[in-house]
């Protein structure tokens, strides 16, 4: 039986409860008066020990049985959160502090003569330090498209053909 | 073993005012950087531009949006 499911104790547990609810009379005096027998015993006096504020969660049944209200409390997180995309914006910048960076291993399909290539470039065990350069320099290209792309949004429409020439003309200029 | 090129050619280098003018979306500006974009270089805001430009107000948070997503800030 799982932690989750409630135990035969539990289960008799639960009309009295509501007895006790019906009648209006305050928690505490209806479990004293009640006096269980049997399998509810134990339910009733985790019932009676439990803080008056507690959250409805933790109810006698679950009270009882240890663990449950810690994973209740903290639940695990769902495939959609952790397959969520990272934003650029958390993504670190490259710099000296590659080597530090925290690596996770991924399974990549490349062709094999791009995978040859590489093999043939760079030394035993630097793939995949080729492999990163490659997409941290192809992230900053994102990056940088999407925010010329936002300024263009902004203004309307494209950067004139003008102001295009001139920085093209300063940009191959010696 | 094979020499290593970096991809695209030039660096743009971000001054103050340079940062300050595309913060203010100023198109003489993003020309340049879609210009960068164009020949694939890599853009570069140093660390020293962003304490000069930078002053802890509200109006830096088109300059803090542009260097935090900008490609390289060193």
């Amino acid at each position: 039986m799982t932690a989750s499911t409630p135990g035969p104790s539990a289960r008799a547990a639960a009309p009295a409860k509501t007895a006790a609810k019906k009648s209006g009379v305050a928690r505490d005096s209806a479990t004293r008066s009640a006096q269980p027998v049997g399998p509810i015993k134990s339910a009733a006096k985790a019932l009676a020990k439990a803080p008056a504020k507690a959250p409805r969660k933790r109810a006698p049944a679950k009270a009882a049985s240890a663990g449950t209200a810690t994973r209740a409390a903290r639940p695990p997180r769902s495939r959609a959160a952790r397959n969520a995309p990272v934003p650029p914006s958390a993504v670190p910048a490259s710099g000296g502090l590659a080597a530090l960076r925290k690596v996770s291993k991924v399974s990549v399909s490349l062709p094999d003569a791009l995978t040859r290539s590489v093999r043939d470039r760079v030394r035993r065990g630097r793939f995949s330090a080729y492999v990163t350069a490659a997409v941290e320099r192809q992230l900053e290209l994102d990056r940088l498209a999407e925010l010329v792309d936002g300024f263009e949004e902004r203004l309307g429409r494209p950067i004139s053909n003008e102001l295009m020439a001139e920085a093209g003309a300063a940009w191959h200029a010696e | 073993m094979a020499r290593r090129v970096a991809a695209g050619t030039g660096v743009l280098l971000l001054d103050s005012e340079g940062l300050s003018k595309i913060a203010g979306d100023d198109e003489w500006a993003w020309a340049h950087l879609k210009q960068a974009l164009k020949e694939q270089s890599r853009v570069f805001v140093p660390a020293v531009t962003l304490a000069e430009v930078l002053r802890g107000g509200s109006r830096d948070a088109s300059a803090t949006a542009f260097s935090s997503a900008s490609p390289s800030s060193t």
